[in-house]
């Protein structure tokens, strides 16, 4: 019998040597949390925290070429490399907050959740830098089981487990949807790979229109739309954020939004290019809903876990006017809001985090009240995230959202800019309400005893710096922002 | 011939697992799916498939199904959850969607006259060198990244699973 040739591949592992410190980090910190006879230190935290320190160094240090390797499964491009190193700070920031949680949650200082932490994000940085359709399910799927478990962390409280369980059905619903979208998307054009299915329907404009393709792109929005938190797909948002860890609550938040907007938009704007047109139709209304549904919503919570996780949809709103804008400068706008999103947004959740005792969660706006003089550096530095995700100068949500809405007007958006901007404005009113509590009201009951350690005053400094370094000097982020708009086409 | 039983088996295969979350007894559910299994596997034989039709009932309707059973009875779930929940609005909404949108994607199908793009295997290669040696090559080559990821995805699974089903404090 013949013997078919074995041809091997290019296999670039130097491109996937950020992933792969990863996984050998995440590997050894399980095994480590299973042998050491230390269990309440912060050991395994500061491991792992090493092991994505070197891997954000890898990525960094990785050159600016524009290749693609693994037959096309892996794009290695400026793009990725950026999304890279979003979910690095990300990481980085979620294990300083956790190394202090672990007093409130004993069950988070445990080689498994570190080991889950660090799959997620290695999934998260698979899907920035996928090249085929089945990359990006096999890395969105890496992503969501580990955080679907990272969610049910807090195993005596039944909220986690809600959450977890919440999260794992519609989740796993919302993947069906986006492989069948990913089948018939196949169906059509007879390749998985991005960069063919763009080059494909280029090609062949009869196809762009076939009910089979038209389909698939459907499924997939609804897909993506979940995991983005987008309207009308928002529903499970603040259930899971209020009742997950809130270490994990701020990672979900910040982590898996950057790379399903980064999946989204490598198969939107690569794959899918023909069909921007028809998209922006569509989808210019779903942004504008997105965010005004958050925004809205978010006014009447007084849980301030749930407030975050209807902002986290107003939030998603704005990045989807930038997806709507469509070009180089929305891309480059979005990536620094996803930036700057995720310094305020962990920030925000480290200080709730930072209340958190082992009675239960301070959770509720009226827990916060006389806290802005009792702990005045605190007071500020919440400040500063509830400025930021405000958009008040001179803070990077500012910065952030101007790149946006000005993308959306060049691009010929305007009214969308317009609503972009008075939704900004209804934002203030419940943003600003928390600083009001704080500064403001005599507190009920007794004040929470804050009890910060190194790590969580360092997490929240970082986050503090970067919000208003890209808010004051915006132009040396946005310099490797526009920089990082390159896709492999 | 084909495609008479292409209709059947892929009906069947729905019908069998919709009968697997229908069904109230838990251990008639894991039957269903061997059911369901069995279908999917002649789906797999139409696609000329066999090795893949042989792990599906190896894999899926032998070793995995022996799991479930397992853990169904050690879990003493086999009582009749009798749960007579009134037809909720909700629920009828949620069919109608289901029915609609079963059948926007039964035509999505049709009236295409453009073909697709078409992979490098074909029947011949596959008579040639076997089934195995196919599927391997490419397991193997052009797909190394995603076959590589999934083991890490399917660690994360393991590792997820025994933290939130083992006892103890935590």
């Amino acid at each position: 019998m013949d013997m078919l040739e074995f041809v091997v591949p290019e296999l670039d592992f130097r491109a996937i040597l950020p992933q792969i410190i990863l996984a050998i980090t995440a590997l050894t910190v399980l095994l480590t949390g299973v042998f050491s006879r230390e269990k309440k230190g912060p050991a395994i935290g500061f491991l792992s925290l090493a092991g994505v320190a070197l891997s954000f160094s890898a990525v960094v240090f990785s050159g600016s070429q524009t290749v693609s390797s693994f037959s096309g499964m892996l794009t290695n491009d400026s793009f990725a490399r950026f999304i890279s190193m979003i979910v690095c700070v990300v990481a980085l920031l979620t294990i300083l907050i956790s190394i202090n949680y672990r007093k409130i949650s004993p069950a988070i200082n445990s080689g498994e959740y570190y080991c889950l932490l660090l799959f997620a994000a290695l999934g998260m940085m698979f899907m920035g830098s996928a090249g085929n359709l089945l990359m990006v399910f096999v890395a969105l799927e890496t992503m969501s089981i580990s955080i679907y478990a990272l969610a049910g962390f807090q195993k005596q409280r039944e909220k986690s487990i809600e959450s977890a369980l919440k999260y794992f059905l519609l989740g796993a619903f919302a993947s069906g949807f986006l492989l069948y979208g990913f089948a018939l998307v196949y169906g059509a054009t007879g390749t998985m790979d991005i960069v063919k299915i763009g080059r494909f329907l280029n090609d062949h404009p009869l196809v762009v229109h076939s009910p089979l393709l038209l389909g698939g792109v459907a499924l997939m929005t609804v897909g993506f739309g979940f995991k983005v938190a987008m309207f009308p797909f928002h529903m499970w948002t603040p259930d899971v954020y209020e009742g997950a860890p809130t270490s994990v609550t701020a990672f979900m938040a910040t982590g898996v939004k950057a790379a399903a907007f980064a999946a989204l938009i490598r198969v939107f704007y690569v794959a899918l290019g023909s069909l921007q047109v028809d998209m922006t139709q569509i989808m210019w209304v779903i942004a504008l809903l997105t965010m005004t549904v958050g925004n809205v919503v978010a006014i009447a919570q007084s849980n301030i876990k749930r407030m975050l996780a209807y902002s986290s949809i107003a939030h998603a709103g704005y990045l989807l006017v930038g997806f709507v804008a469509g070009g180089e400068l929305a891309i480059s706008g979005m990536l620094f809001y996803l930036l700057g999103y995720a310094f305020m947004n962990l920030g925000a959740f480290g200080v709730i985090a930072l209340l958190a005792k082992k009675d239960g969660e301070y959770t509720e706006l009226s827990d916060f009240a006389g806290l802005g003089f009792k702990y005045p550096a605190m007071g500020l530095v919440m400040a500063v995230f509830m400025f930021s995700m405000a958009g008040i100068p001179p803070t990077a949500g500012f910065m952030g959202k101007f790149y946006i809405f000005t993308a959306a007007i060049n691009s010929g958006f305007i009214w969308l800019a317009i609503f972009g901007v008075i939704n900004s404005v209804i934002s203030i009113y419940y943003y600003l309400r928390v600083i009001v509590t704080m500064y403001f009201k005599e507190p009920e009951q007794d004040i929470v005893m804050l009890t910060p350690t190194g790590a969580i005053i360092l997490a929240l400094v970082i986050a503090a710096a970067g919000v208003l370094f890209m808010g004051i000097l915006p132009s040396s982020v946005l310099d490797i922002a526009r920089n990082s708009t390159t896709l492999i086409m | 011939m084909e495609l008479t039983l292409l209709i059947l088996c892929g009906g069947l295969a729905v019908i069998t697992s919709l009968m697997v979350i229908l069904a109230r007894n838990t251990v008639h559910s894991a039957l269903w799916m061997v059911a369901s299994f069995f279908f999917m596997a002649v789906l797999y034989l139409l696609l000329r498939m066999e090795f893949i039709a042989i792990l599906q009932i190896i894999v899926y309707a032998g070793a995995i199904m022996m799991f479930i059973i397992y853990a169904i009875m050690m879990l003493n779930l086999r009582q009749e959850t009798a749960d007579t929940e009134p037809v909720r609005k909700s629920k009828v909404v949620g069919l109608g969607m289901l029915v609609v949108l079963f059948f926007v994607l039964l035509v999505l199908g049709v009236g295409r006259g453009i073909e697709a793009l078409k992979g490098p295997v074909t029947d011949q290669m596959m008579e040639k060198f076997g089934h195995v040696a196919v599927l391997s090559n490419f397991l193997f080559s052009d797909y190394l990244l995603p076959f590589e990821v999934v083991s890490i995805l399917l660690t994360a699974g393991i590792v997820g699973s025994v933290f939130l089903a083992k006892k103890g404090k935590a």
